[in-house]
């Protein structure tokens, strides 16, 4: 605020007038400031906006880049997987259709039916009577008869039949020997025998 | 009329520029670091997501490749089984039976309910028939065994007996009890009110 003085009294004698016409008390005690002082508080503010921005900003931004692109890499793995899935097709109905799923081992690994019809054949007819024969599972059961009062010919086709690779053991269960009277009076010897057989377990390719 | 303005002191100067330090600090909190942060826990939440899904379908290529291997194994040997019907085929499997029938001299068939085990279904039927001669039955269990449906024999009985004929004579014959399944599968098949409950549940 300048105060001025307008001398109504010019012509009283006050002795020493100050020079100074205006005075502004702000102005009291102020530097003059440079331009200049400010640049190296603008450079050390630039400095740290640069650091903020490279180690908060953009290194952060390059993390969820690549967050996002790990994420694209493992759906494109997914959609991959998914497409082999679809590449095999209706294989799960084809599978359960031609393969063992879902059958016991026990059925499985039943012997061939039709190979103990020709293990019967083969080994035992011609050289004794079957009578019957009893199949159970891998269980066979036959019940023949030779003529003559002999058990070895029995043991003998028990090992005939015990040497055939469909076979694993056999085992006489029962046997007699029984004497017939025939036409002309002389009697004569037939020997019956129950013979058990353990078929070979049929080997499969199950899963 | 006084002017009040000044500079501002050292002390205010420092005090602005804390204040200014936090608010941008605040700033770069809110808007910079939160939405980031929150972006890669998204997408880390869906790696995982997407690692147990690529988990599952890999399982799921295994089992599936361990399938084919096991059907080109069974192709390549020569041993592939009759095929699986689809439940409810028994239709086709009687019109077989009655087919197969014909070859006999006499014959009595029963039918058990079927059974479920999973999608395994099992149809048993035992039948006792009685043929002219030795080459017959052996006939009929070849066609039986080599069934286009899958039908395994569980048990048969054979016996070789003699019967009188209405002239009187003895003649042979052969009678022979046998029980059987036929296989089928509910992959693919139709459920429907015959469909026994799962003996697994």
């Amino acid at each position: 605020m300048a105060l001025s003085i307008k001398d109504k009294t010019a012509g009283l004698s006050r002795g020493h007038m100050p020079s100074k016409t205006s005075i502004n008390f702000a102005e009291i005690g102020k530097q003059k400031s440079h331009y200049w002082s400010a640049v190296p508080v603008i450079a050390v503010v630039l400095v740290i906006a640069a650091l903020v921005a490279k180690f908060g900003v953009l290194d952060r931004l390059e993390d969820v880049s690549a967050e996002e692109a790990k994420t694209a890499e493992l759906q494109q793995q997914l959609n991959q997987a998914n497409a082999k899935v679809d590449s095999f097709g209706e294989l799960t109905e084809k599978y359960a259709r031609l393969t063992y799923s879902g059958m016991t081992d026990a059925e499985v690994t039943l012997a061939d039916r039709v190979q103990v019809l020709d293990l019967i054949n083969t080994v035992l007819m011609g050289k004794c009577t079957v009578e019957s024969w009893d199949l159970s599972g891998n269980e066979l059961f036959i019940d023949v008869h030779t003529e003559g009062n002999e058990l070895r010919h029995i043991s003998m086709l028990a090992d005939a039949l015990e040497q055939d690779p469909r076979v694993a053991t056999t085992q006489i269960t029962s046997s007699n020997a029984v004497s017939v009277s025939s036409e002309d009076g002389e009697d004569q010897y037939m020997t019956s025998a129950r013979i058990k057989v353990r078929l070979n377990k049929k080997e499969v390719i199950k899963g | 009329m006084k002017n009040v303005t000044r500079n501002f002191t050292g002390k205010e100067k420092i005090i602005i520029a804390l204040m200014l330090v936090i608010l941008l600090f605040l700033a770069y909190n809110q808007f910079v670091d939160k939405p980031i942060k929150q972006s890669i826990a998204d997408e880390q939440e869906e790696q995982k997501l997407l690692q147990a899904q690529i988990e599952g379908v890999n399982k799921k290529v295994l089992a599936l490749q361990q399938m084919q291997d096991e059907l080109d194994a069974l192709s390549s040997t020569g041993e592939t089984p009759p095929e699986m019907r689809p439940y409810n085929a028994k239709r086709e499997e009687r019109y077989f039976i009655a087919g197969v029938l014909k070859s006999t001299k006499r014959w009595n068939i029963s039918f058990s309910d079927c059974t479920r085990n999973g999608d395994q279904i099992r149809r048993q039927f035992t039948v006792t028939f009685t043929t002219e001669t030795y080459k017959k039955m052996e006939w009929f269990l070849t066609q039986l065994n080599k069934c286009p449906y899958r039908c395994i024999i569980n048990k048969a009985r054979c016996s070789i007996q003699n019967s009188r004929s209405l002239e009187g004579t003895e003649e042979p014959e052969v009678v022979v009890t046998l029980t059987a399944t036929f296989f089928e599968t509910m992959v693919g098949g139709t459920p429907d009110a015959d469909l026994p409950a799962d003996s697994r549940k």
